[in-house]
């Protein structure tokens, strides 16, 4: 769940899906990984625990499955972020991927990770572990320009991790900054730069723009103009950077919603039958399905695996 | 996968499979239309006046060329495509064989039926999530129907009491449900039958109180 900027609604789309997933039967596990403004508790209901991922981030517990915390929704367990860490430690590098790993490790049907804002390379990182990626945004200009740089640092940092060559990582980090001397401005001009340098690498650049398949919610949404965003901004991803985000789904200013907030209660546990409840229980069913058609797709038997 | 806007075909252009039929493309069009409009604010940040206005020419384009059955033949023939028949009865009729081509993107989007539009009560605030959805502003159905925006607010606000008696509000929720493409008669008759209720509650309240 990222974003960019604060404010788009991350937290509370993030702790609503957890909800909601975990009312359609599914074990769920919310993790806060907001490292400056953790508050997800707060949004489930849940006081702020005795522990959290601070215990992690000072390697006071190894053991991730520890630090998940009951909360009021049956099936749903949190682990709440480092607020309690006013001393600002930032997780080491091998701390980072530690996490990462661990998170893959939890034992839940989902697990939904809310991300701090901004676009700092652990951010990326923990959006780009997840099978799915949400990014979240506003009908509004600062918001979409958010999401597209969002984006945009999100497939350089994949591709970046994806190809070997040295020169061709050299190539990308140039890239990623928008205005390199060798006027690379999109995706596309990287890639014929590649493919010059090297075929194979160039392969797996376009595999990598093929998996890559974020998701957008618009949040807020007040007109049937502010609908159609999601659907323009995947095309114009699609055009321009050459990868297609679907549209996951979007939902509405809701006055029902606003009060949830302030009741810490996610307004699809307050309010089933509001109209944003029915809004983000739609997005939680498409994420369901989504996730069954990719485990038949990767379990041609049908027998299943744990889904993630 | 991965031409530039200049290099692309029509079906991608309007980000549609190459067997899409009549209808998929009528729907894309106007959506994949307003993503570059200069006042889109999807493109911000992204593309210029002269890029959006480079794509619009050529969405225009595509689209001519697709809606005319002959134009597409002789095009899928130009590309080197296994010709296709594309008259509106013949689609129609292919309605029911699988589609050769994964449906992507807006295709895809298009074709998404909402769960909850299938079963249950209409009321007004389905009936909004059903014209959000296909993003249909409230003002154009006022154009379309001529009916007053007080009247449609009032009815997607369920504000029972600032509609006008049951003959006139079952009119107005036909035509809106009409101008939005869901089935008016299924529409109405759930509408009417909340809105109904809810009056005669009114009705027998007064009667008790004037009693008393």
């Amino acid at each position: 769940m990222g974003g960019g900027k604060g404010g788009v609604g991350k937290t509370f789309l993030a702790a609503n899906l957890a909800v909601a997933l975990a009312r359609l039967g599914m074990r769920v596990v919310a993790v806060d990984v907001d490292l400056e403004g953790a508050n997800l508790h707060t949004c489930l209901g849940v006081e702020a625990p005795r522990v959290s991922l601070a215990d992690f981030v000072a390697q006071r517990e190894d053991d991730l499955g520890k630090l998940m915390v009951k909360t009021p929704i049956d099936r749903l367990h949190i682990i709440a972020g480092t607020q309690a860490n006013l001393a600002g430690a930032q997780p080491s590098h091998l701390r980072r991927i530690r996490l990462v790993r661990s998170l893959r490790k939890l034992d839940a049907d989902y697990v939904i990770v809310d991300l701090g804002a901004g676009m700092h390379l652990s951010v990326l990182d923990y959006f780009l572990v997840g099978d799915d990626g949400l990014v979240v945004l506003r009908p509004e200009p600062t918001s979409v320009e958010n999401a597209y740089t969002f984006l945009r640092a999100a497939f350089y940092r994949r591709l970046r991790l994806a190809v070997v060559g040295h020169g061709v990582r050299q190539l990308v980090t140039q890239a990623m900054d928008q205005r390199n001397e060798k006027g690379i401005r999109t995706p596309l001009d990287l890639l014929n730069e590649i493919q010059a340098l090297d075929p194979v690498e160039g392969a797996r650049f376009v595999g990598t723009m093929r998996e890559f398949k974020p998701k957008l919610v618009v949040n807020e949404v007040r007109t049937a103009e502010d609908v159609k965003l999601g659907f323009s901004m995947s095309s114009v991803c699609k055009k321009y950077f050459g990868f297609e985000p679907e549209y996951l789904g979007y939902v509405n200013y809701d006055d029902i919603a606003r009060r949830s907030v302030g009741l810490r209660r996610p307004v699809v546990d307050l309010s089933e039958q509001a109209d944003a409840s029915i809004y983000l229980q739609r997005i939680a069913r498409k994420l369901l399905a989504v996730g069954e058609s990719e485990q038949r797709a990767a379990d041609p038997t049908g027998r299943g695996g744990t889904p993630e | 996968m991965m031409k530039p806007i200049e290099e692309q075909n029509h079906y991608e252009i309007l980000e549609l499979p190459s067997n899409a039929r009549l209808e998929d493309i009528q729907r894309a069009y106007p959506l994949v239309r307003a993503a570059y409009e200069d006042e889109s604010l999807a493109i911000y940040s992204v593309f210029g006046r002269d890029e959006s206005e480079m794509i619009r020419q050529r969405v225009d384009a595509a689209y001519r060329v697709l809606i005319d059955g002959e134009a597409r033949r002789r095009y899928d023939e130009q590309i080197g495509l296994a010709p296709g028949v594309y008259t509106a009865q013949e689609t129609a009729v292919a309605v029911d064989s699988e589609p050769s081509e994964p449906v992507v993107g807006i295709a895809r989007a298009l074709r998404e039926i909402d769960e909850d539009e299938g079963s249950g009560d209409w009321d007004g605030a389905k009936l909004r999530r059903a014209r959000m959805h296909r993003g249909i502003e409230l003002e154009r159905i006022s154009e379309i129907t001529r009916i007053n925006l007080t009247y449609l607010r009032a009815i997607e606000e369920n504000a029972h009491r600032e509609l006008p008696a049951p003959v006139y509000t079952r009119g107005f929720v036909t035509a809106y449900a009409r101008t939005i493409a869901v089935d008016p008669h299924r529409v109405a008759e759930s509408y009417m039958t909340k809105f109904e209720e809810v009056r005669s509650d009114r009705r027998r309240k007064r009667l008790l109180s004037s009693r008393r």
